[in-house]
């Protein structure tokens, strides 16, 4: 490892919640993250990927071959054509949801509730860019899995026309691990 | 297949659709959607951090749902709005039940052709032997789009 490396703080994984206070946490509630566009377009390949894991054969999803209009994208993967890839060249590694960078105790997530509304169809080759608002966290609540606060999210999701595509409110649980009742 | 026109109507029940949750699914569930958590991949990761093993993301639980609704009114349907609220992990080493019932039927004038047409509202449970793991509502637009 050269010089350069050794200083370079470790990378945090796309994944991994961001550390702080609930007054840190707090202050970013009406903060909206800047406009993000999806790694990869809406992807043919990820979207039969998706629906063999589920064995859903909605043939909207798996377009003729010849066919004359591309597929469309199941309406639950809405979020991943905004999302970033763990790596890629030249590019540093974009960091996780509003929910996992905004500061608080929790240093593990685990998703709650997801509701989303769409008002056209996604279609292969589409280009979603997202902008994602933290809208809530909850004072510290007990469960199963640990003490934590559950944060909320709102996103809306437009075409590389400006189409509204959708729009979509998360709510995520953030604990702390230690605390885990088996 | 012929499949006759679909009806819908408050109170009416959806086919149930069955499907073993293995490593697999789970696993190919996360990465087709870049829901790179090691909870979904990894069970030393996902029993460090209070569960028993791998777990299904949302966004395939909500494929779920929208499978369930899809297999029953075919292509014509398009998911105008769906939510899930999690109640447990859907473990991996289970079989899970999507169940489905109509709750509500209305024409609507939405704010596109897609979302203009009969809406059939649908609540449903996703279970398995560990109980409820996520309950939700699917509705599905029903239209010449």
């Amino acid at each position: 490892m050269n010089q350069e490396q050794a200083e370079q703080p470790e990378e945090r994984a796309a994944y991994s919640a961001a550390v702080g206070t609930l007054d840190e946490g707090r202050a970013w509630i009406g903060k909206s993250a800047p406009p993000e566009t999806g790694a990869v377009a809406v992807d043919a390949g990820m979207i039969a990927i998706f629906c063999a894991s589920l064995q859903d054969g909605n043939p909207r999803y798996w377009p003729a071959e010849n066919a004359a209009e591309t597929g469309e994208s199941p309406p639950a993967l809405l979020f991943t054509w905004t999302m970033s890839l763990p790596w890629s060249p030249g590019k540093p590694v974009r960091e996780g949801p509003l929910c996992v960078r905004v500061p608080l105790p929790g240093n593990v997530a685990a998703n709650v509730k997801q509701g989303a509304e769409f008002y056209r169809p996604i279609r292969v080759g589409d280009r979603l860019t997202m902008v994602e608002t933290l809208t809530g966290i909850s004072d510290e609540k007990a469960t199963a899995l640990g003490t934590g606060h559950f944060v909320t999210t709102r996103a809306e999701f437009r075409n590389q026309t400006g189409d509204l595509v959708g729009a979509m409110t998360n709510t995520l649980f953030r604990y702390r691990s230690e605390d885990g009742a088996r | 297949m012929t499949v006759p026109p679909l009806t819908p109507a408050p109170g009416q029940s959806l086919p149930v659709v069955t499907i073993e949750i293995t490593n697999t699914p789970v696993a190919m569930g996360t990465t087709a959607t870049l829901d790179v958590f090691p909870g979904h991949y990894d069970a030393e990761y996902a029993r460090s951090v209070g569960h028993r093993t791998v777990f299904m993301n949302t966004m395939p639980l909500l494929g779920l749902l929208d499978r369930a609704v899809t297999d029953w009114t075919g292509a014509a349907g398009f998911v105008h709005r769906h939510s899930i609220v999690m109640r447990r992990p859907t473990y991996a080493g289970t079989t899970v039940h999507v169940s489905g019932e109509v709750v509500g039927v209305k024409e609507v004038e939405g704010p596109t052709s897609w979302t203009s047409g009969l809406h059939v509202d649908v609540d449903l449970k996703i279970e398995n032997s560990d109980g409820l793991c996520a309950e939700g509502n699917v509705t599905v637009v029903l239209s010449d789009r």
